[in-house]
């Protein structure tokens, strides 16, 4: 089911007197099936206000946000969430992290936990099961994460900077993960970064945005995470000059004061 | 030796502490026992440890009052026992419900905040007047002072749940009731634990106040009954035994709050 921004925006009123923020001005964007969209931009420039928005975390001044051509009404299982810090409950331990989604739902145990173990092999962490979520490194933790978002069989998949607090080494290997396991449930995905090559690497469309007011600045489609996927080595890929040029061009478009990518 | 640096020395190290209570507490019994058997004070004031426990053993053959030691015990321990169960009953699920929701909250809000402040000993005299003073005035004045700070915490610990956590939970389809059962209270457990702990400490103080007062058997009776007789040796055994138990209720607390909230501060 596809996703649709109608016109939305965002206006905070001003506070003691300050002026109203805009946090999004007139943001219309279309989101297909099966898509890989990720919204990238400087801090401050709405690409979280616009995910909360179609996880029914907020609402809009004005506009309309679409679900499969039904109004966003609040959260709901059809579109699971994957946060900045991990939000996991350190009082169940990892498997039942992974299987509360469908223990809310009243799936019996053994069967919910059968699911669980198998999100779990599929983020590599099978291994872990039986321990508590606190033992766990940053990487796994969120690993954790995507898996109970993924066991909840969502429509949609949204992440606000997942990947965001990791070292550069987990961050990479828990990229190509996210592409593997989009490319084997075609889940519409939805992602939040401020990393242009994160962007490029994980995206089948970026839509860049700019802040005060927030809105769409422009809109890519690059190729290399399908060619990932089709078996081209990442690292060859990040550094290929077609990589390269397209990271110049959308850092000049976001910072053009920035010296240094 | 590789050593962190310890900037304002707060994490020396326990060994290092506890020797110097353990020596705290020798010299201090020493004291006592020299003060009392060179005769510098009557034994009418201060009885020599050894007098004390042997009042001690007489308290557990014999008893004091028409009771043993194991029967004073008994029932002050019946009593707080009884108290705070009640009281966390009906604290833990008063502190939820006014944590979310804001007619209750603002019912209840000036009761608590009033009477919560308040020495039990101020409000003794009223709960005698309108309960008499049998059991149910203490249980009364005990679950009241277990009450407040379990409800207080109760109510600080589910207005401190993790925005991410609810949310988390809502996006896999959590209902209200469900976001409550299996996310503001186990979230809110060690704040929940912290209450039970200073509450039992609370009614234990109160507990032995109320006995004060009015009553034929308990600890609290027990120390005020030998006063009665100049028995200081008794009294100091009674004290011993308070002080005792009321360390033994905190030890049990940090067990609880460990077996059920081994994720607190990680």
């Amino acid at each position: 089911m596809s996703v649709h921004f109608e016109d939305v925006s965002v206006v905070y009123p001003g506070e003691g007197g300050r002026a109203p923020t805009e946090a999004l001005r007139a943001v219309d964007l279309r989101i297909e099936d099966g898509e890989f969209c990720v919204l990238l931009g400087a801090s401050g420039c709405g690409k979280t206000t616009l995910l909360n928005l179609l996880a029914g975390f907020q609402t809009p001044t004005s506009g309309r946000v679409l679900h499969g051509g039904e109004p966003v009404t609040g959260p709901g299982r059809d579109r699971g969430v994957v946060f900045q810090q991990h939000a996991l409950l350190p009082w169940l331990s990892v498997l039942d992290n992974v299987a509360l989604g469908p223990r809310l739902q009243g799936t019996p145990k053994a069967e919910r936990h059968a699911l669980a173990r198998e999100h779990l092999l599929s983020v590599g962490l099978d291994a872990f099961a039986d321990h508590p979520v606190y033992e766990l490194s940053g990487g796994m933790q969120q690993r954790v994460g995507i898996a109970r978002a993924l066991a909840a069989a969502p429509d949609v998949l949204l992440m606000d900077e997942p990947l965001g607090a990791l070292d550069a080494f987990t961050r990479s290997s828990l990229q190509e993960l996210l592409l593997r396991l989009w490319e084997r449930t075609g889940t519409l995905s939805l992602f939040v970064t401020h990393s242009i090559a994160e962007a490029l690497f994980l995206a089948t469309r970026i839509v860049v945005m700019s802040p005060r007011p927030g809105r769409i600045q422009a809109t890519y489609s690059p190729d290399f995470g399908r060619r990932f996927l089709a078996g081209e080595p990442s690292r060859a890929l990040r550094s290929a000059p077609e990589f390269i040029a397209l990271r110049e061009e959308i850092l000049a478009l976001i910072a053009p004061d920035a010296t240094d990518g | 030796m590789a050593e962190q640096l310890d900037p304002i020395g707060t994490r020396r190290s326990s060994r290092f502490v506890r020797g110097v209570s353990a020596l705290t507490v020798l010299l201090i019994v020493g004291a006592w026992w020299l003060v009392s058997s060179r005769g510098w004070v009557a034994p009418l004031f201060l009885p020599g440890p050894g007098r004390v426990v042997e009042a001690l053993g007489t308290l557990v053959t014999t008893g004091f009052a028409e009771s043993t030691l194991w029967q004073h015990t008994l029932a002050s321990l019946f009593r707080v026992g009884t108290a705070f169960l009640l009281a966390v009953a009906l604290a833990v699920p008063v502190g939820l419900v006014m944590s979310i929701h804001d007619p209750i909250r603002g019912v209840l809000d000036p009761i608590i905040e009033f009477y919560r402040p308040l020495p039990p000993l101020a409000y003794l005299p009223l709960v005698i007047i309108w309960l008499g003073i049998g059991e149910g005035s203490k249980v009364v004045l005990i679950f009241l002072a277990v009450f407040a700070p379990v409800c207080l915490n109760t109510r600080a610990g589910v207005n401190a749940v993790p925005r991410e956590q609810l949310l988390a939970a809502a996006s896999l389809g959590a209902s209200r009731w469900q976001l409550i059962r299996h996310v503001a209270l186990p979230a809110a457990l060690p704040e929940i634990v912290t209450g039970l702990r200073v509450g039992i400490g609370f009614g234990w103080t109160t507990l032995v106040a109320a006995e004060m007062v009015a009553a034929e058997s308990g600890l609290g009776f027990l120390v005020l009954n030998a006063k009665d007789f100049l028995a200081t040796d008794v009294v100091l055994a009674g004290i011993g035994v308070i002080g005792v138990i009321a360390y033994a209720f905190d030890l049990l607390m940090r067990r609880i709050e460990a077996w059920l909230v081994p994720w607190k501060g990680r």
